[in-house]
């Protein structure tokens, strides 16, 4: 019963954005109710409980959609200096095979990206340069979202690896290997499924080697490099791998003869340097302990007390999400932003009034994103604090016998339900790891189906497909673009599901 | 009824930055009232947020 009334707010954002097609600032309005009122008369919600959950709420939204806005406002400035286009129009000089212009970029690039920025930044940054390359709008977005999923947990710096060691109290040692095995080998499938997205079962068949390439290339060194404890760095140097062996490759797949004109070198750096600008931003970030240092000084941070439900459901006392203001990865897309404009503007690219229509253009395009975004995080939130994710967790995890089958799917919902692998890692890891220590199974191989799981199916967080969608001019068909996420989500998922079952088994 | 939601579809954007702004305008104040224990307040703030996620509903 509870666990019925628990899934019936996601159930419903399902319902209405894959059946409906209704778009996501619609359908997470009708989430957050239904969460609303469920938890309010069913699991014992309290006003002040739901005040701190809204609270809470805030925090965690402002951490993404600062990336969502300053996302957006690169790609308006990129934009409106034409490099967008340029970019697009050099692309098929190394190959015209649309199959492996879509496996450059929305996954080999979408990887590096992932390897380097955090939440939504590669199908944020991707979406509209494969626009302008002439991929249809649909495709752009579910390319890129497909193409970095397997890199989430061992990306951003492996914050979400980080969420689960912290999460579990187990040592990343402990973890790691079969964690980066299980992605590695979805890697592989991912490659599949975006030359699925770019051009059928024909592309599959093409190009089915070059991504078994590039595949064991990227997955064997984030492997490599995660295994000998550099897990924070693993995707970014697997990007890298691809990207060096993915240039050569190319050219072995020139497609169909085509007159692309004469390649205009400057206007291709200049029109690169702005993206290449980002890069060198986020890793001086990253990566200079100094520079990171002082920009992580303000923090903004609101400490909340225990709260419980009227059913004595606890969450504990501790800090919401934590902003560290200047050095947030939206902040720092921002810096990217300021930087690619200044460049463009010394070349020439702009024309009188830009900058009014990039922040006219910028504001227009992300305030219904901002809108799904309130809504659904809060939903997630009020479900947390309400116990109905939790109830979610246990009545999944009661099937006994089918759990290490089951362990993947459940860190797949955490990662629907708040859009992030991290979040899901902290909202399920312990609970994953009680149940595998109940039931006999290693926690090792349970916690990797966990995080895997949830790295795999955060691609098709509403939160995610309303970031792509509005970059890609999709705003308001996210359903669309979910209903196609939604099959090449669950096959990930599903043979995470299955290495995990075998893993179990031949244990 | 239809007259009203081609009017809010007509200004979409006006509509969509007052639904932004009536859910997330009070939840910083929802924390203070929930800190001091002020039930009315939480009510009267929540039920704003609400109002926008019902409005959210109307237009795409």
């Amino acid at each position: 019963m509870f666990f019925l009334l628990a899934v019936a707010p996601i159930a419903l954002i399902l319902f209405l954005m894959v059946g409906l097609r209704w778009g996501a600032a619609r359908a997470g309005g009708a989430g957050y109710l239904a969460a609303f009122l469920i938890g309010m008369r069913f699991f014992g919600a309290g006003p002040t409980l739901l005040a701190y959950a809204h609270a809470k709420a805030l925090l965690l939204s402002l951490d993404v959609l600062l990336i969502i806005w300053a996302a957006f406002l690169l790609y308006r400035v990129a934009d409106e200096a034409g490099a967008i286009r340029t970019i697009g129009q050099a692309l098929p000089h190394l190959t015209n095979d649309r199959g492996m212009q879509a496996l450059i970029i929305g996954w080999v690039f979408a990887t590096f990206l992932q390897g380097v920025g955090g939440f939504g930044v590669p199908v944020a940054v991707i979406a509209p340069i494969l626009v302008g390359l002439g991929f249809p709008p649909l495709a752009a977005v579910v390319i890129p979202s497909i193409g970095h999923g397997w890199a989430v947990t061992f990306g951003s710096l492996g914050s979400s690896f980080q969420a689960l060691i912290a999460a579990t109290g187990i040592p990343g040692e402990k973890l790691v290997s079969p964690a980066a095995l299980f992605l590695g080998i979805a890697c592989i499938f991912v490659g599949w499924m975006v030359a699925h997205a770019a051009g059928g079962w024909s592309g599959v068949r093409r190009l089915f080697w070059a991504v078994v390439i590039l595949g064991l290339v990227m997955a064997v060194t984030q492997y490599i490099v995660a295994v000998a404890g550099f897990w924070n760095i693993g995707a970014f140097i697997g990007g890298i791998a691809g990207l060096l062996v993915v240039i050569p490759l190319a050219r072995r797949y020139p497609g169909e003869e085509k007159d692309n004109g004469i390649l205009d070198g400057r206007a291709l750096i200049v029109a690169l340097s702005g993206y290449l600008a980002m890069m060198v931003i986020i890793l001086s970030v990253q990566l200079a302990p100094g520079l990171r240092e002082f920009l992580g000084r303000v923090v903004i941070e609101v400490d909340f007390p225990e709260i419980s439900t009227n059913l004595g459901y606890l969450t504990p006392a501790g800090p919401g999400r934590k902003i560290a203001f200047f050095r947030h990865t939206g902040v720092v897309l921002g810096y990217a932003s300021v930087v690619a404009y200044l460049i463009y503007r010394r070349a020439g690219l702009y024309q009188a009034g830009a900058v009014g229509r990039i922040l006219n253009g910028t504001v227009r395009r992300v305030l219904p994103s901002t809108v799904s975004i309130l809504s659904m995080v809060t939903m997630a939130v009020i479900m947390e604090h309400a116990g109905m994710t939790d109830a979610l967790a246990r009545g999944m995890a009661s099937i006994g016998g089918l759990f290490p089958f089951i362990a993947a799917w459940i860190g797949a919902l955490g990662a629907f339900m708040t859009g992030s692998n991290t979040n899901s890692n902290v909202v399920f890891g312990a609970l994953q790891l009680r149940t595998a220590q109940l039931l006999g199974y290693s926690a090792a191989l349970i916690l990797a189906a966990q995080t895997a799981g949830a790295a795999l199916a955060s691609v098709l967080a509403p939160t995610k497909v309303v970031v792509g969608a509005s970059t890609a001019g999709m705003a308001g068909k996210e359903g669309d673009v979910m209903r196609r996420l939604l099959i090449y989500s669950g096959l990930l998922v599903l043979v995470i599901s299955l290495l995990t079952a075998i893993g179990v088994w031949l244990r | 009824m239809t007259g009203l939601l081609r009017r809010l579809r007509a200004h979409k954007f006006e509509f969509h930055l007052a639904v932004v702004l009536l859910m997330a305008v009070p939840l910083l104040p929802l924390y203070y009232a929930a800190q001091r224990g002020a039930q009315g307040w939480i009510w009267f703030l929540l039920s704003l947020v609400v109002l926008g996620n019902v409005l959210a509903l109307l237009v795409d």
